[in-house]
């Protein structure tokens, strides 16, 4: 009685060192966050930036996640965004010239985004699961053809002709408080739905099996190219929802819009604990690593730091961060 | 053990974000920097003008006069598109420089070529409260709802080498730079008087950053001048930042039309230079005449070399030293002039020998 008891103990405390070691990032946030608040001058003032870019940048950060837990990676993720953009921007102006209406100009804007996403997602999907391309080469080839395809509308901006409508979902300031944007309550929806989908659906927990083992997943049954195929359909609706923020945030499409976001959602997939080899994370992984990266960069700009020291702190903490998430890391889940 | 070190890391990297906070952004004179806002038409309490002003050094070349600047007590916040770049950094680098010197605590943020981080950061040196905001690169329509935003807060903003679209311009304060436009108008008629204008010529045009106004108005200066020739201008090639990139756009219109090629527009000389070294390296530099702006050095020796037929020095440090006596105007009066525009100097064969040595950069 009194063996079981001690085991019952042991095992309580294995899980809560496990629980620890699996969301490390979470104790990376909130230290992070103290210093923030604490040593850096006016880091409050701006704290609406982390909540709008979190809420802007989130979404493509999740659907490279989910892409990434099955052990594939999407490179085009930015310049999907970039593009779900510009069309956004074509449907509210053909509709606004036709209707005349703003709303339904915002809808259409909305869905010929998502559209967007999902067509984008669809073709990279066809590459990487369907002909078998690397997922490597077939998304930077496909980055590419994308940026050309946003180049070609957006060199300079390209404005809405009512940019006042387009703002609203990223602009607007619900209860007077400038970090409550609609577009941050429609990500945390979306992680919510998201990470529950993951955790309870079969599809959800066919894309941890295939990340983890693709050849075990196969031979349980599971179709893991439908698998693959799917995730980056996801991914590309995400990237498009973040492209329309980008849109909302700005008020104009540009080309540069998704010029910096590949490294950036990797980089923010990595810090939350997305594994680049698959088979582990969630959504709420994603949002820690998004509001970690973002409350950085936010006390690198309160603190008025030069481009270089920007750059080279950015690239230590990616590293620190690994190696802490490597020296956390439980090897029996590795 | 493990769990050690990674606490260990953990902590050594917010306690060194932490120093770099401490340590950033010192009051140039050693003055605690002002935190409160100042308005447009209001000088800042404690920013009275000396008598004498500062001493701000300034290169041999530069044209514009500081003497009696005097900026202490007085927060420039500076955002650029990018620092990286030689002739738009060399504006950031003299601003700060200037503007330090002047006795001013500047706070910079580059955007790293990202358009919206402009207005981003824009928005930060508001929340900071800054005294004045000066804005290199950066999209015209952006700038807008920045110039509006600034005009809310009371800071005056400086649009160095870039205009707001124009419904922004009765929020911005001032706009420095050369005018851009008519620059490049002069050099299509330069280039004209040499050639004639019924030459028939095809001009390969090699450009910089598609979405800066910059660039914009040099093309349309460019193209206004050549709209009554009989001159075929091939749509302009974007090299962004990279003389690279314009060695290889040149590279590829000479091997699928180096025959027919007659000249090269450049927009900044350190792209130009990547399509003279094309050009020179398949010999045709007899065949194909090139023109550009800037003035950088080594543009000059390649007028002096006849690898150039013309430069046009647009002194970055010009357009810094304006920009701070812009400022110092409305800190002083409350207001200045919208257009600030800056000297252009033609160098070409006839007096090449004069300007060896005194471009910027290069």
């Amino acid at each position: 009685m009194e063996e079981k008891v001690i085991a019952n103990t042991v095992d309580r405390r294995k899980q809560m060192v496990r629980l620890f070691k699996d969301n490390n990032s979470v104790l990376i946030l909130i230290l992070i966050l103290a210093a923030a608040f604490i040593v850096v001058d006016g880091f409050g003032n701006g704290f609406y930036n982390v909540m709008n870019y979190t809420a802007m940048y989130g979404p493509v950060c999740l659907g490279l996640a989910i892409v990434m837990i099955t052990g594939n990676i999407d490179l085009s993720a930015g310049f999907q965004a970039g593009l779900a953009g510009v069309t956004s921007v074509i449907c509210f102006n053909a509709v606004y010239r036709a209707s005349g209406s703003a709303v339904a100009a915002l809808i259409v804007a909305i869905l010929g985004a998502v559209i967007t996403g999902a067509i984008t997602g669809f073709i990279n999907g066809f590459f990487v699961a369907k002909i078998g391309v690397s997922s490597l080469i077939a998304t930077i080839a496909a980055n590419y053809a994308y940026q050309g395809v946003v180049f070609y509308f957006a060199q300079s901006s390209f404005s809405p002709d009512d940019a006042d409508a387009i703002k609203l979902i990223a602009r607007t300031k619900l209860g007077g408080m400038r970090w409550l944007t609609p577009s941050l309550l429609i990500f945390l929806a979306i992680v919510a739905v998201v990470f529950l989908w993951m955790y309870k659906s079969k599809f959800g927990n066919n894309i941890y099996i295939v990340g983890d083992n693709a050849e075990a997943a196969s031979y349980a049954g599971i179709s893991v190219r439908n698998t693959v195929w799917v995730t980056y359909v996801i991914c590309g609706v995400l990237s498009a929802i973040c492209g329309f923020f980008m849109v909302s945030s700005a008020g104009y499409a540009i080309y540069t819009q998704g010029n910096s976001l590949s490294t950036l959602t990797i980089s923010c997939c990595v810090i939350g604990g997305i594994k680049m080899a698959g088979g582990k994370g969630t959504a709420i992984h994603v949002l820690l690593g998004v509001l970690i990266m973002r409350v950085i960069s936010q006390m690198m700009s309160a603190m008025f730091l030069a481009q270089s020291y920007v750059n080279l702190i950015t690239g230590a903490l990616l590293i620190v961060v690994l190696i802490i998430d490597r020296l956390t890391s439980n090897k029996a889940t590795d | 053990m493990k769990k050690l070190t990674a606490l260990l890391l953990a902590l050594v990297m917010v306690f060194a974000l932490a120093s770099c906070g401490s340590s950033s952004a010192p009051a140039a004179n050693g003055d605690a920097a002002p935190t409160a806002s100042a308005p447009a038409d209001a000088a800042p309490a404690d920013a009275a003008p000396a008598a004498s002003g500062k001493t701000i050094s300034t290169d041999e070349g530069c044209n514009i006069d500081l003497t009696g600047i005097d900026l202490t007590g007085t927060t420039v916040g500076y955002v650029t598109i990018t620092s990286t770049a030689p002739w738009g950094g060399r504006v950031g680098t003299e601003l700060e420089r200037m503007a330090t010197e002047a006795g001013a605590t500047v706070k910079s943020l580059d955007a790293n070529t990202v358009a919206d981080d402009v207005a981003n950061y824009c928005r930060q040196m508001i929340d900071a409260g800054v005294d004045a905001l000066a804005v290199f690169g950066g999209d015209p329509t952006a700038m807008v709802d920045i110039a509006k935003e600034c005009k809310d807060a009371g800071i005056p903003l400086f649009l160095t080498a870039l205009d707001v679209a124009e419904e922004g311009r009765e929020y911005a304060t001032a706009c420095i730079g050369p005018d851009q436009e008519q620059m490049c108008y002069d050099i299509g008629q330069y280039v004209i008087e040499q050639n004639g204008a019924d030459a028939g010529a095809n001009v390969v045009q090699i450009s910089g950053v598609p979405f800066l106004m910059d660039y914009q108005l040099r093309e349309a200066g460019f193209a206004r001048a050549m709209a009554d020739t009989n001159y075929n201008l091939y749509e302009p090639d974007y090299a962004f930042s990279s003389r690279t990139d314009a060695k290889t756009f040149m590279e590829q219109h000479i091997q699928a039309d180096g025959a027919n090629i007659n000249l090269v527009m450049g927009y900044d000389d350190d792209l130009t230079l990547g399509a003279v070294a094309a050009i020179q390296e398949a010999n045709l530099g007899d065949k194909i005449k090139v023109y550009s702006l800037t003035g950088q050095n080594d543009a000059i020796q390649a007028v002096k070399d006849g690898q150039l037929q013309l430069t046009v020095m647009n002194r970055a440090d010009d357009i810094a030293a304006e920009t701070v006596k812009a400022i110092y105007e409305v800190v002083t009066t409350g207001t200045t002039n919208y257009y600030h525009y800056t000297p252009l100097t033609f160098i070409d064969a006839s007096n090449v020998d004069e300007w060896i040595g005194k471009g910027e950069i290069g």
